[in-house]
C-alpha cells in the first residue's frame, strides 16, 4: 500500500477511527409483554448513543425458534457485542455457537443463559424473590400462603421462588405458614394468574391470608381474583414497578412490588457491552455459579428496591411514574403519604 | 306471428382467451322444445348459463317478447321467468327439501323473518303433483336419491311459473321409471305454453320431446333444424364432424 | 308411529350434554367441590368469554371460512377500551362504542379481503394474528390500562357483577315462560297448517327437563353467597351477556334469510351463487357479526381481569376454535349449531378446571385437554362417517 499521499493517508485513518467508534450492538428481546422492557430499551439505547455506539435490535415475539434466527441476523447485521434476553433458556443455547466463534461477547440480560462464557446481568433476582417475601411477611406472618410462580420455561421463576423460601422456610417448618397452593403461570399472562387463583381459592373454601405473586403482571390476575370475592385485606407480591402496580399500592390492594430501575440495568449492560466489545473487563465483576448446572459466571448484580405503601416518593423522585398516574383513583381518606 | 318468447342474438363469451361461445343466436317460442346438442365443452353449458345469470355475457343481444333485456344476474334471470335445473341441480345438500325449494327466493313474514310454515306449505303442494310419495321433505337433500333430488330442483321451476325452463342434461343420473316422470313433466310443461331448453345427449330424449334441435360444435352452431327433418346419423354427423346437414333447410325462425 | 324427528345435530347435542354430565360428577367425586354452587358460578364466568367468541366463529367456520386473528383482534380492542377510559378519561359507553368500531373496521378490513379479492381467509386473520397483537402493544405503549368504572366492572362479573337473587329468578321465570309459549304456538302452528309434530311425549319430557336445568342452575348461583354480603350472588353478568349472544346468534341462523345463507354458502358454494345468494356479501357481514362478538367479549375480558393487557387474549383462537369444533362444526363447512359451541366451549373449561381442582400440574393439563380435543375430531369425523353424510 503506498502512503505517499498525505490526504489518502489522513482519510484512511479517519475511516478506521470511524469504523472502530461505531460498534455496532446486537440487542435480541424475547418479546414485549411487559410493560418493563420498553424502558429497558430506550436505556439502552440511551447509553449506546452517549458512548458512539449504534443500536440494531430483533424481537422474537415470545418464539424461542424465532430467537435463534433473531440472533443469527443481528450477527449478520455486524453486531459486536450482544445483549440477548432469552425467552427459552436452553433453546437459546445453539444461537450462542455462532457467537462464540466469532469472538462475540454475549450478555444474558436479566434472565440467565447458563454458559461458560456469557456474561450475565441482573437484578439479584434471588434478592427479589427475598423482598417479595419480606414484603409480605412482615404484615402476616402467619396463615396460608400461595405462591403464584411465573412461565415453567423461564429460570427466573425459579429463582424468585428460591429466594422467596429461604424467608418463608422457618415460619414453614414451625407451622406458623402454610403453603396451600403453588402454580406456575403460562407465560407469565395475568389471566392465567387470575384463573388459577380462582380455583385454588374454591380448593381451600377461600381461606387465604397471603399472595407472593411472582411479578406485577400475575399480582393484577390474583388482585382480580380476590376482588372479585370481595375477599381484601390479603397481602400480594409482586416485581417490575408496573404503573398499575404502583398504583394499586396507593390503593392498598398490593403490599408490595419489587422495583428493578430498568433503566439502570439497561445502562450497565449497555456500558457492559461495549467494554467487552473492546475486549476490556467490566467493572464489580463477580464470579457466581447458583445457576441450575453450577457452571461459574461472570456476572454483575444490580440491587433491586422494594416499593411499598411508605416509599411510594422513592419511584415518583425517580421520574419512573407521575405522581397522577400514581394516585388515580386515590380517595384522601386512604391516602399513602406519596400522595398527599 | 309475433316475435319468439326468447330470442339470443349474436351471443359471444370468452374466459380470458378461451372463446368458449362464439356469435350464437337462437330463439323459442311458447310451447316449443328446442334440444340443444354437442360434445362436452361445445359451449352448451356455458350458453344456458348466460341465460340463467351465472355468467355475464360480453356481447350480443338477449330479447324477450321482442324488447331487449338484460341477465346480469340470477335475480334477473328468475325475474324475467327463466328458471334454470342445473347439471348439478344447484342444491345445498345440508339443508332440507323445502329449504332448497326456496332459496335465494325465501317466503318472509311481515317481521321479515322467515315464514317456514308458508314454504313448507307450498313445497308440499308441489313436490306431490311431481312425487305423491315424496315425504322426506325435512331432511338434508343428501340422504336423498337421485330422483328424489331431481323433482326438489324441478319444483323450483313449477312453482316459480317457469315461462322458460332450461333443463341441463335432466335424465342424466336417472333411472328409466324417473326418465318416464321427467318426460311426462316436460309434455305437461309444453302444454302450458312453457318454452324449454333441452340440454342432453340423449337420442331417445331429444327425438321423443324435441320440436327443435341445435348441434353447438367448439362455441358455434352448427346447424338449427326441425327435428322431423333429420335422422339420428346425421344429428352425430353434426355433433362430430361438425358441418351442418345439406339436403334439409335450417329453421332458424328468424335471421340473426 | 310418528317418528321423533331427531336429526343428527340433535343426537349429536345430546350426546355432548350426556359427556359435560359424566364429567361433573367424574370431577365431582374425585375433587369433593366440583359441583358446588362457588365452583359452578366460577366456571359459568370463566368460560363465558370464550363461549361469546365461539358463537361467532361457529358460523363463520359453517361458512367454510376460519380466523385466526380472534385472539389478537380481542386483545386489541380490550386494551383499546381501557386505555380509552384510563389513560384518556373517556367514559365507558365512549369507549366502549370506539372499540367497537375499531372491531368493525377489522371486520370489514379481513372480511373485504377474503370476500372480495378472494384471498383466503385462512391467510388474511394469520396476517391479523400477528399483526393485531402488535396493535395490541403499542396501544398505550405496552402499559397495563386498570379499569376503575363501578359500572362496567360489572360486566365481568365479580363482587357485584350478578343478578342477585330476585334477578336470577325473574330472568329464569321469563326464560322458561317464553320457552313454553314458544313449544306450545310451534304445536299448534304446525297443526294448523296440518304438518306432524313431535309426539306430545317427547316435547312434553323435552320441555320438562330444560325446566329443571334451568332450576338446578338458577338455584345454584343463587346459593353462592360471598361472605360480607347480604344475599347470593345469582346470575353471572358474563353469563348473562353470553346467554344473550347465543339466543341472538340462534335467531340470526334460524329466521333470518342472512343464517340460512351462511348455511347454504358452507354447504355448496356453487349452488349458492347459482340461484343468487350474494355470496360475497353475506361473508362480509359474517366477519363483522363475528367482530360485534369480538367486542362484547373483550368489555367482558377487560372488565373481568379489571384492567386492559397487552397480552389479553394470546391463544384465545385455538380454544375458541376447539370449543367450535367439539360442539359439532365440522370444519369442512354447512353444518354446526350455536348451542353446539356453548356445551364445546363448556367441556373444554370443565377440564380445564376440573384438572386445576385437582392440582394437576401444567403439562399434563396441557397434554390432556390437547388430546381430548383430537377424540372429539377424530369422533366428529367417524360420527359424520357412520351417519352417512356427503357434502358437494
Amino acid at each position: 500500500m503506498n502512503l505517499r499521499h498525505p490526504l489518502l493517508a489522513a482519510a484512511l485513518l479517519a475511516a478506521f477511527s470511524a469504523h472502530a467508534q461505531g460498534i455496532v450492538v446486537g440487542v435480541s428481546w424475547s418479546n414485549f409483554q411487559e410493560e418493563r422492557w420498553k424502558t429497558d430499551e430506550a436505556a439502552i439505547k440511551a447509553e449506546l448513543a452517549k458512548q458512539g455506539a449504534t443500536y440494531v435490535s430483533a424481537d422474537a415475539g415470545g418464539s424461542p425458534e424465532k430467537q435463534l434466527a433473531d440472533v443469527d441476523g443481528l450477527i449478520a447485521k455486524g453486531a459486536k457485542a450482544l445483549i440477548v434476553l432469552a425467552m427459552d433458556k436452553d433453546a437459546i443455547v445453539p444461537a450462542l455457537a455462532n457467537a462464540k466463534q466469532r469472538n462475540i461477547p454475549v450478555i444474558a440480560y436479566d434472565r440467565l443463559i447458563e454458559q461458560p462464557g456469557v456474561y450475565y446481568i441482573t437484578f439479584d433476582n434471588k434478592e427479589v424473590g427475598r423482598m417479595q417475601a419480606r414484603g409480605v411477611f412482615s404484615v402476616k406472618p402467619t396463615g396460608n400462603y400461595v405462591m403464584i410462580k411465573g412461565s415453567p420455561t423461564d429460570p427466573n421463576a425459579d429463582f424468585l421462588r428460591e429466594g422467596q423460601q429461604e424467608v418463608l422456610a422457618q415460619a414453614i417448618k414451625s407451622g406458623a405458614i402454610k403453603i396451600v397452593g403453588e402454580e406456575y403461570t403460562d407465560g407469565w399472562k395475568p389471566e392465567v394468574a387470575q384463573k388459577n387463583m380462582e380455583q385454588i381459592l374454591t380448593r381451600n373454601s377461600n381461606k387465604v391470608d397471603a399472595v407472593v405473586a411472582s411479578n406485577d403482571g400475575t399480582a393484577g390476575g390474583v388482585v382480580a381474583a380476590l376482588s372479585a370475592r370481595g375477599i381484601s385485606r390479603v397481602p400480594v407480591s409482586g416485581q417490575d414497578g408496573d404503573q398499575a402496580a404502583l398504583n394499586r399500592i396507593a390503593l392498598g390492594t398490593q403490599t408490595v412490588s419489587v422495583w428493578k430501575d430498568a433503566r439502570l440495568l439497561g445502562k450497565e449492560a449497555a456500558e457492559a457491552a461495549v467494554d467487552l466489545a473492546k475486549g476490556k473487563k467490566v467493572p464489580d465483576t463477580v464470579t457466581w455459579s447458583g445457576g441450575e448446572h453450577k457452571v461459574a459466571m461472570q456476572s454483575k448484580f444490580l440491587k433491586p428496591v422494594p416499593i411499598t405503601r411508605a416509599n411510594l416518593d422513592v419511584v415518583v423522585k425517580a421520574g419512573w411514574i407521575t405522581k397522577d398516574a400514581l394516585c388515580k383513583g386515590v380517595t384522601a381518606d386512604k391516602a399513602p403519604a406519596a400522595c398527599k | 306471428m309475433n316475435s319468439s318468447l326468447i330470442e339470443i342474438d349474436g351471443i359471444h363469451k370468452s374466459f380470458g382467451g378461451v372463446k368458449a361461445v362464439s356469435d350464437v343466436s337462437l330463439n323459442l317460442d311458447a310451447g316449443e322444445v328446442v334440444a340443444v346438442l354437442g360434445h362436452n365443452g361445445a359451449g352448451k353449458s356455458t350458453l344456458m348459463k348466460m341465460l340463467a345469470g351465472a355468467y355475464p355475457i360480453d356481447q350480443g343481444e338477449v330479447r324477450m317478447a321482442g324488447a331487449v333485456v338484460e341477465i346480469a344476474s340470477p335475480a334477473q334471470s328468475q325475474a324475467l321467468g327463466i328458471e334454470t335445473i342445473h347439471q348439478t341441480l344447484a342444491l345445498a345438500d345440508n339443508l332440507d327439501a323445502v329449504q332448497n325449494l326456496f332459496l335465494g327466493r325465501e317466503l318472509m313474514t311481515r317481521w321479515r323473518t322467515l315464514d317456514d310454515y308458508a314454504m313448507e306449505a307450498a313445497a308440499r303442494k308441489v313436490f306431490a303433483q311431481l312425487n305423491p310419495n315424496f315425504s322426506n321433505i325435512r331432511v338434508p337433500v343428501h340422504a336423498l336419491s337421485g330422483g328424489q333430488r331431481q323433482v326438489v330442483a324441478i319444483s323450483r321451476a313449477l312453482h316459480f311459473n317457469a315461462r322458460v325452463l332450461i333443463m341441463d342434461e335432466p335424465c342424466a343420473a336417472l333411472g328409466p321409471e324417473e326418465t318416464r316422470m321427467v318426460h311426462e313433466l316436460v309434455m305437461r310443461l309444453k302444454a302450458r305454453g312453457v318454452a324449454i331448453f333441452l340440454i342432453t345427449h340423449d337420442m331417445p330424449d331429444v327425438f321423443g320431446l324435441s320440436d327443435r334441435l341445435a348441434v353447438m360444435k367448439n362455441g358455434r352452431v352448427v346447424g338449427t333444424y326441425r327435428t322431423a327433418d333429420v335422422t339420428e346419423d346425421e344429428v352425430l354427423g353434426m355433433i362430430i364432424g361438425g358441418r351442418p346437414v345439406a339436403r334439409v333447410e335450417q329453421q332458424v325462425r328468424r335471421a340473426a | 308411529m310418528k317418528s321423533l324427528q331427531l336429526s343428527a345435530l340433535d343426537v349429536r347435542l345430546a350426546l355432548m350434554a350426556a359427556v359435560l354430565a359424566t364429567m361433573a360428577v367424574f370431577f365431582h367425586l374425585a375433587t369433593g367441590n366440583f359441583l358446588t354452587p362457588e365452583n359452578l358460578y366460577n366456571i359459568a364466568q370463566q368460560t363465558a368469554v370464550v363461549g361469546i367468541v365461539a358463537t361467532g366463529i361457529s358460523l363463520v367456520i359453517v361458512a367454510r371460512h376460519i380466523d385466526l386473528s380472534v385472539g389478537s383482534v380481542m386483545g386489541f380492542v380490550g386494551v383499546l377500551i381501557a386505555w380509552l377510559q384510563y389513560t384518556l378519561g373517556w367514559h365507558w359507553l365512549a369507549a366502549s362504542a370506539a372499540g367497537l368500531l375499531a372491531a368493525l373496521l377489522v371486520g370489514i378490513y379481513q372480511g373485504g379481503l377474503t370476500a372480495y379479492l378472494g384471498v383466503p381467509s385462512f391467510v388474511v386473520t394469520l396476517g391479523g394474528l400477528m399483526s393485531f397483537r402488535g396493535a395490541a402493544f403499542l396501544v398505550g405503549n405496552g402499559k397495563t390500562q386498570p379499569i376503575m368504572d363501578e359500572t362496567f366492572l360489572r360486566f365481568g362479573g365479580g363482587l357485584n357483577g350478578a343478578l342477585g337473587i330476585t334477578g336470577s329468578w325473574t330472568l329464569a321465570a321469563a326464560l322458561l315462560v317464553l320457552l313454553a309459549w314458544r313449544v306450545t304456538s310451534s304445536r299448534r302452528a304446525r297443526a294448523r297448517h296440518g304438518f306432524p309434530s313431535r309426539p306430545l311425549l317427547a316435547d312434553v319430557v323435552f320441555t320438562l327437563g330444560l325446566v329443571g336445568l334451568a332450576i338446578a342452575l338458577t338455584g345454584a348461583m343463587c346459593a353462592y353467597q360471598i361472605p360480607g354480603k347480604s344475599q347470593g350472588q345469582g346470575i353471572p353478568v358474563p353469563v348473562v351477556i353470553w346467554g344473550a349472544v347465543v339466543a341472538i346468534v340462534s335467531f340470526i341462523v334460524r329466521r333470518t334469510r342472512f343464517g340460512r345463507y351462511v348455511f347454504a354458502i358452507g354447504g355448496n358454494p356453487e349452488a349458492a351463487r347459482l340461484v343468487g345468494i350474494p355470496v360475497r356479501l353475506v361473508t362480509l357481514q359474517l366477519f363483522i357479526l363475528l367482530s360485534v362478538t369480538i367486542t362484547i367479549a373483550a368489555i367482558v375480558a377487560v372488565a373481568r381481569l379489571n384492567a386492559g393487557t397487552n397480552s389479553l387474549g394470546t391463544g384465545m383462537e385455538l380454544y375458541v376454535i376447539a370449543a367450535a369444533v367439539i360442539g359439532g362444526v365440522s370444519l369442512a363447512g354447512g353444518s354446526g349449531s350455536v348451542l353446539g359451541s356453548v356445551l364445546g366451549a363448556l367441556i373444554i373449561q370443565f377440564l380445564d378446571s376440573g384438572l386445576l381442582l385437582m392440582d394437576v400440574g401444567i403439562g399434563q393439563r396441557m397434554v390432556i385437554i390437547g388430546q381430548v380435543l383430537i377424540v372429539a375430531v377424530a369422533f366428529d369425523v367417524l360420527y359424520r362417517r357412520w351417519s352417512g353424510e356427503r357434502l358437494a
